[in-house]
This record gives C-alpha cells, sequence and structure tokens, in this order.
C-alpha cells in the first residue's frame, strides 16, 4: 500500500547506457522488480535503481507508459491469468502507444518482461499475436523469416495433423 | 456481366487461390499444365496442339472453327497475363524491400523472446480465434520445431473442444491438455448435427466435462443439406445437453460462462423454454456467474442465484412485443443477484403492450447498459412505445452506473431523416428517465451515447442543422443526484427542465451534478459546447460544475474549449 509521502517521493532510474531518469515513485512502481528494489533499499531518496537490462531509448517509452497509466489498479495474481477477456482488444491509448517500430516493439516486450509489468507486456504480446493470428504456418514462417526444420518423422505428424482440417 | 467485370474476376480468383491455406503446398506445374488448358482439350482430339506445321494439317471448317477459338483465348488469356505479371512484379518489387526489413526485424525480435513470452504470445493468438482457436494452436505447431516444443510444451493452448473439429482431433488435444487443464466448449448445430445429434461429443470430451469453463451454443444459419433455414438448433443442443447432464448425473462445478447464440431470424425461438435450465437439471452448472444470449433467452423454471452477468441481444418486436417483453422480464425476475446487465434491443421504437408490464425489481443491478439499435426516429412513440413500457415496469433500487447507447438508422429512407428531431428526442430523453426508474439514490454515473448511419447524419444535416433543431435534451430534474454525466454524442447535448416534474426554485440546491465528460463527440464544437454551457448556468448550476473532460472530440482545440468552460474546470484529453 501507497502513502501520501511515496507518491511525492521521486526515483532514480539508471539505465544499461548510463543515462539517469528522475521520475514519481508512483511513475516508477508500475514495475514490480522496481517497486521491490525500493523496497529493498528503504528511504534512501538519493540512491539510483540501476536497470541493466534496459537502453535510455526504450526506458523513456516504458516510461511514457508507466506516467499514462499511474492511477491504474493493481494487476491482479498471474494465477487469473484464464479470467482475463479472450481477446485482443487494446484500449486506443495503447493501440497508439504501441505503434512503434518492429525493433521498438520487441525491446518494450523484453523489457516489459525484466522489469516486470504485466499489463504492458500483454499489450505487446496482444500485439505481436494480432500479426499471427489467422495465419497458415508458410506465412508464420515469412513473417518471421522462420526456417522448416522439422525432422522427416515430425513432417509425418504435421501430415497427419493436417488432414485434421481436410475432414473438416 | 461485362467483360470488364468478368477479367476483373480473374484477379478476384488469383487473390482468392493465393489466400487459400497450404497455397505453398500447391504443385503449379501440375495445376496449371498444359493438359488442363481448355484451349488444348478443345482440338487435342484431332491435331496435337504442339507439332509443327499445323496449318497443313486443319483443314476441316469445324475444326478451323475450334483452333481459331482457341488461338483467339489464348491471346486474350496473355494479354491479361502480361499486363497482370507486370504489375504483379511492380506491386511485389515495391513491398518486397519492405517485406524483407520487416521480416527481418520480426525474425531477431522473436527469436530473442523467452520460450515463456512467446507461449504467451500464443495463447492470446488462440484465446481471439475462440472456436477456432484449435486450428490456431495447430498452424503454431507447424511452423519450426521450437514453436512446436513451445506449443506442445503449453497445456492451456489445447483447451478449445468444437464440435465441428474431427473426433481425432478432439482427442488428441484432450491429450494434449492434460488431466487438470480447465476447456472451453463450443457446440455449433450444423445439419450434421442435426441428423446424427451431439452424443458422439460428449463420449469424447466426456472425461473432460467436469472441467468445462465456458461453453458456447450456436447455430448455422442454413440447413445445407434440405436447402432451408435451421430453426431451433440451440434449443435441440440445449435440450440433449440438458437431458445427458441429468441422465449421466454430470455436473459442470466450473462452468463460469454460458453463451447462447440463436438465429437471428427465428422468430419462434425467442423463449428457450425450460431447457437447459428446467428445474431439476439446473444443478448441473452450480457457479454459472454469466449469460451471454442473442436471438435467444432462456426461459429458468426457478431462480438463477450464481449469475451475477446477463448479456441479451434480441429484437422485442417479435413475435409481439407483450410475449417477448414480458419473457425478458421473467428472466431478469428468475436471476435475483444479477449485478451487471446489457441488454441490446432492437424494435424499441414499435408500439407497446397495451396492459401495463410487471413490476420486476432487479434488486442487485448496478450497472446496466442498453442499446438501442435501429432507432427510426420518425416512428419513435414515446410513452406509447414498447420501451416506455419496458423501462416503467423495471425497477433497479441499487443501480450505481446506467449507460444507454441510441443508434439511429436510416431505414425508412428519407422519411427516417425528416423528422422532427427535437420532438423525437425529447420523447426519449423522458422515456429512458423514468422517475421510479430513478429512485436510486446511488446512481452515480450516468452515459449518453447517441450515433447515427451516415446517410441519415447527411439527410439530417442538410435538414436541420442550419435550424439548430437537432439537440437531445437532459431533463436535469430527472437526474438531480447524479454526479457525472458522459456525453459520447454525435449531436449536440443540452440540460433543461421537465416542468410536469418537480419544482424548480430549489433547483440548484438539490442537484448534485459536479463533472460533465464529452468523450468521442465527432461533432462538438466551440458553439456546442458553449450552448450547453449556458443552459446549466441558466438552471444556476454551472458554478457548481467543478469538472469539465473533454476527449477525443476532433472539432473542439484545446484553446476554444479554454474559452469556453476555463482552464480551471477543463481536463482535455487526446488519444
Amino acid at each position: 500500500m501507497s502513502t501520501t509521502e511515496d507518491k511525492t517521493r521521486k526515483v532514480k532510474l539508471v539505465t544499461s547506457d548510463n543515462e539517469e531518469f528522475e521520475v514519481d515513485w508512483e511513475v516508477a512502481t508500475r514495475s514490480v522488480l522496481i517497486k521491490h528494489m525500493l523496497e529493498d533499499i528503504g528511504e534512501s531518496e538519493e540512491q539510483a535503481i540501476p536497470l541493466p537490462n534496459v537502453t535510455a531509448n526504450v526506458l523513456k517509452k516504458v516510461l511514457e507508459w508507466c506516467e499514462h497509466h499511474r492511477k491504474d489498479p493493481e494487476p491482479a495474481p498471474e494465477s487469473s491469468d484464464d479470467n482475463r477477456k479472450r481477446t485482443l482488444e487494446i484500449g486506443d491509448w495503447d493501440a497508439k502507444f504501441i505503434q512503434v517500430d518492429q525493433e521498438m516493439l520487441f525491446e518494450i516486450i523484453l523489457a516489459a518482461n525484466y522489469l516486470d509489468i504485466k499489463a504492458l507486456l500483454d499489450v505487446g504480446c496482444k500485439t505481436v499475436a494480432n500479426m499471427i493470428k489467422g495465419k497458415q504456418p508458410e506465412e508464420i514462417r515469412k513473417m518471421f523469416n522462420i526456417v522448416n526444420d522439422f525432422t522427416p518423422e515430425e513432417e509425418a505428424q504435421i501430415k497427419k495433423e493436417n488432414e485434421w482440417a481436410e475432414d473438416r | 456481366m461485362t467483360p470488364e467485370i468478368q477479367a476483373a474476376e480473374v484477379l478476384l480468383a488469383l487473390e482468392k487461390a493465393a489466400r487459400m491455406p497450404n497455397f505453398h503446398l500447391v504443385d503449379l506445374n501440375e495445376v496449371f499444365g498444359t493438359k488442363n488448358w481448355n484451349a488444348v482439350q478443345n482440338i487435342k482430339a484431332d491435331v496435337d496442339p504442339f507439332s509443327e506445321g499445323l496449318d497443313s494439317r486443319i483443314i476441316d471448317a469445324e475444326l478451323i472453327s475450334r483452333f481459331m477459338a482457341s488461338a483467339f483465348r489464348m491471346d486474350a488469356i496473355v494479354s491479361m497475363l502480361n499486363v497482370l505479371s507486370g504489375f504483379a512484379n511492380e506491386i511485389q518489387m515495391h513491398l518486397r524491400r519492405s517485406q524483407d526489413r520487416i521480416s527481418a526485424k520480426l525474425s531477431k525480435g522473436i527469436s530473442k523472446l523467452p520460450d515463456e513470452i512467446v507461449m504467451r504470445i500464443f495463447q492470446f493468438a488462440v484465446w481471439e480465434e475462440d472456436c477456432n482457436g484449435g486450428k490456431q494452436a495447430i498452424s503454431l505447431s507447424h511452423v519450426s520445431r521450437r514453436f512446436r516444443n513451445i506449443a506442445l510444451g503449453s497445456r492451456r493452448l489445447w483447451t478449445t473442444l468444437y464440435s465441428c473439429d474431427p473426433e481425432g482431433q478432439l482427442e488428441t488435444f484432450i491429450s494434449r491438455a492434460g488431466s487438470s487443464e480447465e476447456f472451453h466448449a463450443f457446440i455449433n448445430f450444423t445439419s450434421a448435427v442435426k441428423e446424427e445429434g451431439i452424443g458422439y461429443l460428449t463420449d469424447i470430451c466426456h472425461s473432460t466435462i467436469t472441467r468445462w469453463r465456458t461453453l458456447t451454443l450456436s447455430q448455422e444459419d442454413q440447413d445445407l443439406d434440405a436447402d432451408e433455414p435451421l430453426y431451433g438448433g440451440v434449443e435441440l443442443i440445449a435440450m440433449h445437453l440438458a437431458h445427458d447432464f441429468a441422465s449421466e448425473s454430470l455436473l459442470l462445478p466450473i462452468l463460469e460462462k454460458l453463451e447462447i447464440h440463436g438465429h437471428s431470424e427465428d422468430v419462434s425461438c425467442y423463449g428457450l423454454e425450460g431447457h437447459p435450465f428446467a428445474d431439476e437439471s439446473y444443478n448441473w452448472a452450480p457457479n454459472l456467474r454469466t449469460i451471454s444470449c442473442s436471438y435467444i433467452l432462456p426461459s429458468p423454471s426457478g431462480p438463477l442465484p450464481s449469475v451475477t452477468t446477463f448479456t441479451f441481444t434480441q429484437s422485442i418486436a417479435y413475435p409481439s412485443t407483450t410475449h417477448s417483453l414480458d419473457l425478458l422480464l421473467k428472466f431478469l425476475g428468475k436471476v435475483p443477484n444479477l449485478s451487471s446487465c446489457v441488454l441490446e434491443l432492437y424494435g424499441a421504437n414499435e408500439e407497446g403492450p397495451e396492459e401495463p408490464l410487471p413490476l420486476t425489481e432487479c434488486s442487485a443491478v448496478t450497472s446496466l447498459h442498453l442499446r438501442l439499435r435501429n432507432l427510426i426516429g420518425a416512428d419513435f412513440r414515446g410513452q406509447r412505445s414498447c420501451i416506455a413500457s419496458f423501462m416503467d415496469a423495471l425497477r433497479m433500487p441499487s443501480l450505481e452506473s446506467f449507460s444507454v447507447s441510441l443508434w439511429f438508422s436510416w431505414i425508412g429512407g428519407r422519411m427516417a431523416g425528416h423528422c422532427d428531431w427535437g420532438e423525437v428526442f425529447g420523447k426519449l430523453s423522458n422515456t429512458l428517465a423514468p422517475y421510479r426508474f430513478w429512485s436510486s439514490t446511488r446512481l452515480a454515473s450516468l452515459s449518453y451515447e447517441l450515433r447515427c448511419e451516415r446517410d441519415l447524419r447527411e439527410c439530417v444535416i442538410a435538414r436541420d442543422f442550419a435550424k439548430k433543431e437537432v439537440v437531445f435534451s437532459v431533463a436535469l430534474d430527472r437526474i438531480f443526484h447524479i454526479p457525472s454525466v458522459i456525453i459520447s454524442s454525435w449531436f449536440r447535448v443540452d440540460f433543461t427542465l421537465d416542468s410536469d416534474f418537480v419544482p424548480h426554485a430549489d433547483t440548484d440546491e438539490r442537484c448534485n451534478l459536479r463533472e460533465l465528460n464529452f468523450v468521442g463527440c465527432d461533432n462538438l464544437t466551440a458553439m456546442d459546447l458553449s450552448s450547453t454551457v449556458s443552459t446549466l448556468s441558466h438552471l444556476g448550476i454551472w458554478d457548481d460544475i467543478k469538472q469539465v473532460v473533454v476527449q477525443d472530440c476532433d472539432r473542439l482545440s484545446y484553446e476554444d474549449a479554454v474559452d469556453v468552460v476555463g482552464e480551471k474546470r477543463l481536463q482535455f484529453l487526446l488519444h
């Protein structure tokens, strides 16, 4: 539970390329990782939090998301995954936010995973899922430059499974 | 059909073929080989079309005719292919460079993701496809060894059981999902199910039935064998299921959501008599929380105490407004713990029943979203409409949030636009806010969404907009205790007082309105906002308004909004 003091507190974050960001406690603690680190270091305001897996340009983008969602309720625990709405729908703001170059998209996903920001991770994963949905294996291969590396035995099994589609 | 249309269909056929599943496996040399050409078949019996000196051997008049027809046809085909090929190469060349660069980035990106994130992406892709989620899971597992290993390692990916999938697939899915995963079952009534029933499905899925988390019953529109509409399909499935569950004492202890989608034109099938909620069999789903129905409504014999969410889509005009509204109210009366209700109703402007409908109290409902579709302004009957009878019969004393979406239709052509919109809106505003319905003092949020079809908009603009008559007025004295109003409207919205309702003297003291939200009002101008503000000023309420939120209103700039409401009150949000 956050206190009024927490909400006015500033947090320093240092990226892998040594850039320092000073952000509101409420914004920084959208990340469960940062929240736990802050709990570990206690009241020390001067101590910067190192984020060795995130570069400045990615963190800037992640913080933009955290700023917009600073007032959102705490995410549900992981066990309730299946309770979530079974949809790829992304909110209007998030949809616009995630319209980024493909490289940045995956960097955001990796950063959200590292920083433990479930809602942002879902936005990224849904965006990639949207690219994949309804596509045939060959189309997915072409899209992601993936080589068909199945063994002959696996190919035989796949051929058998393809017959299900023909049986429909 | 003109030659232009026929030629255009060549392109459509090519694009359709290119989108076919497993197109890459097709041997194009086989499909397009010379033996398959009609131009060749046409003369092959008489001469070898590929031999030299054909001209000296083609002397028979009838053969000459056929040969020339083939030759002319080939000229036309080659002309088309040359042009097609030229454009196709040009388009491909333009797309290819970016395609390669995007693929390279996607490739790098996906290979860097840990397996658990790829698994999460797969899960979303499968969920999105609903009943076809199984097909999506299979596709993902056929991409590469890494994808296959990830897919087979995620039991949750194999939990879609769809009645149209082959038995072998269902058995494999059940095995891949393991013994503890929860399933999502989809049963679709088809011509085949009509013939064979669903016994085979319940047999195959028997071991999983106690782990069904969601169940969706749907049906095809057409009986392909008999070439006639396939009415009553979901009724039959529901009856069979209820019977099977009862006869085998089967329970669905974790079933949370039941969706039933009937035939949109089956007007005789409004009420799903008893099944699947006949007295003796309702126990089969003791933890059912959500019921979602379209074009069919269960008619439970007893109360459904576990259900808290209800979504319903139907025309209330058929088979008669009295019958359909009566059934809907009866249903609502049997869901004592219903807290969230979404009603999407067609035919709301039809004449209501002559006798008042039975009063129905939904004491636990805190959220109601009423969507009225295909409203025809010229036909709206106000207090004589069936929606007025329905609202008069409803009591929701715990209501906290009420949303109304009104969608006006162009049905009826120009007449639809040529009505007195001021009168129509006045009737609607009062109809949707009957005094007794508002007796809930817990109502904290009221939302109005008003939209109309493009053709109707154009007609209204041409006729009425210059006269500024098209205004939806909210009677403030009917919503005194509500602190926040959200407006998402193409039309201007003003506030007024309903003089028949309560005395005006203490309006400003009794009114609790503190926040106005304009969200997605794509036609809202500074002049419209100014008009809304002056109606509030005129009623002595404006000074009490603490916040005005303007979000995604394309025709209203920040500066104009500040001019009208002042910087202190304004919260201006863009996408």
